[in-house]
């Protein structure tokens, strides 16, 4: 029997099999985009001109975001589950290098739905951009909480009987605060101030989220 | 009934008697200030039932004691009561001072997530068959709850530059702003609050053991009944 990978190097390996899974299947990232340019069309058709506005905007765009996230994460565990490699996976890695690879899986998944969205967002609203170097930081931070926290509400999910249904209502109201963060901090960087105590809220709820998942996955491990 | 219990009837009593009769009106609040005996120690209570939520399923993961786990349900349970309590007494607020049930103040909202998370907290628990994984998933997501918990409480409000609601018993600054008599009548409208809520809930442990354990124990001879008698065919 060949001895277990070091941390990051089994990480890497979960990792790959998730974006080699993605690309021949395209199960997340396929709906994940769409969803976006829908929720993206429909949101700023409805909004109009209003839409432009830095508070709209900040809404608009976090709230497809979520969505889309919501979408392609939520099932990263239950896939598993149902295609009866969740065993396998057990045997060939430990936990930590599962939770680590699909928190990278995640944040390459997300990644390409945020760089759509922006770029759907910069044509069909386009609002202006006061502050781009605090928007970068909003979006990076955001983006790495909700790449933390969904994960773990997902592997929650594939231990329960129905997984679609209860994402939302599971994941939402633990994910507020990073939310709420982000929306704050992207309409100050779009009004041109340095959106700083956002960032901390950010920051620190990420690392909270990271060190909690890190602990207390082992126990959603087990069999 | 044990003296304590009497205890905390003549206690919560007194500071209802005391919130209308001893402490003074708030400034602007006029005879709205009597919520704040009532209000605050409800949503007191229900950040209080998130950390024995939480502290319970830490302790049902590290030792793997049903009974913590019972407690940790139980709390989450109660949580749900005294959020929705606070809440709706705080809707009654806004009503009255500011003409809308919902204003869409930070400090709504953010309790109104809090009962979400109660509310999702017990969805996940009814989604898991197995007892063990229930105890184990939902003791997960309690903690992931507790950490959350603070965020929507303390520090999301303060974000905001839009509020209604009145500045906190310790504001922004640091300091407290109250007169002697209201926050002595407000500290033992928590304290009687935060006792009735243990009460309660080592009663609802109690039910909850009581029920484990008549489903573990084997049917008493004699006691037994045939499927078709149960079944009335």
């Amino acid at each position: 029997m060949s001895a277990r990978p070091g941390l990051w190097a089994g990480a890497a390996a979960v990792w790959g099999k998730e974006l080699r899974g993605e690309w021949r299947a395209r199960y997340s990232i396929g709906s994940s985009l769409l969803f976006a340019a829908v929720t993206l069309a429909v949101l700023s058709f409805a909004a109009g001109p209003q839409a432009r506005r830095p508070e709209t905007a900040a809404v608009l765009l976090w709230t497809v975001l979520l969505f889309s996230a919501t979408a392609s994460l939520s099932h990263a565990f239950a896939r598993e589950v149902e295609g009866g490699t969740w065993d396998l996976l057990r045997q060939a890695a430990g936990p930590g290098e599962v939770l680590l690879g699909k928190w990278l899986a995640g944040l390459s998944v997300l990644g390409l739905v945020e760089g759509f969205i922006l770029a759907g967002g910069a044509l069909l609203v386009a609002p202006s951009v006061g502050h781009p170097g605090g928007l970068c930081a909003i979006l990076v931070a955001g983006t790495v909480a909700l790449a933390v926290g969904l994960p773990l509400v997902a592997a929650l999910l594939a231990q329960a009987r129905s997984h679609g249904g209860l994402a939302a209502a599971l994941a939402f109201p633990v994910l507020v605060p990073a939310v709420f963060a982000s929306v704050s901090g992207t309409r100050r960087a779009l009004e041109g101030t340095w959106p700083g105590g956002e960032l901390r809220i950010l920051v620190a709820f990420a690392a909270a989220l990271a060190l909690a998942g890190w602990r207390l996955f082992d126990f959603v491990w087990e069999d | 009934m044990k003296w304590w219990q009497g205890g905390l009837f003549v206690w919560m009593a007194a500071t209802i008697v005391a919130g209308f009769v001893y402490a003074p009106l708030a400034r602007k609040l006029y005879e709205y200030t009597r919520i704040i005996y009532f209000h605050i120690p409800a949503a007191w209570v229900s950040m209080v039932a998130f950390f024995v939520a939480g502290i319970e399923g830490a302790r049902y993961l590290l030792k793997r004691n049903p009974v913590n786990d019972l407690r940790s349900a139980a709390a989450a349970r109660l949580g749900l009561v005294f959020c929705a309590l606070a809440t709706a007494t705080g809707m009654l607020f806004a009503k009255a001072m500011w003409g809308e049930y919902w204003n869409w103040d930070p400090r709504q909202v953010t309790i109104f997530f809090l009962l979400l998370i109660y509310a999702a907290y017990l969805t996940l628990r009814a989604a898991v068959d197995d007892p063990e994984r229930r105890a184990r998933v939902s003791a997960v997501y309690a903690i992931l709850a507790m950490i959350t918990a603070p965020f929507l409480m303390f520090v999301l409000p303060r974000l905001s530059e839009f509020t209604l609601h009145p500045e906190p018993i310790v504001n922004g600054a640091g300091k407290l702003e109250m007169h002697p008599r209201m926050f002595g009548v407000f500290l033992s409208s928590t304290g009687a609050f935060t006792v009735l809520f243990f009460w309660i809930l080592s009663l609802e442990v109690r039910a909850a053991r009581a029920r484990l354990a008549s489903r573990a124990a084997p049917p008493r001879e004699g006691r037994e009944i045939s499927l078709e008698r149960a079944l009335g065919t």
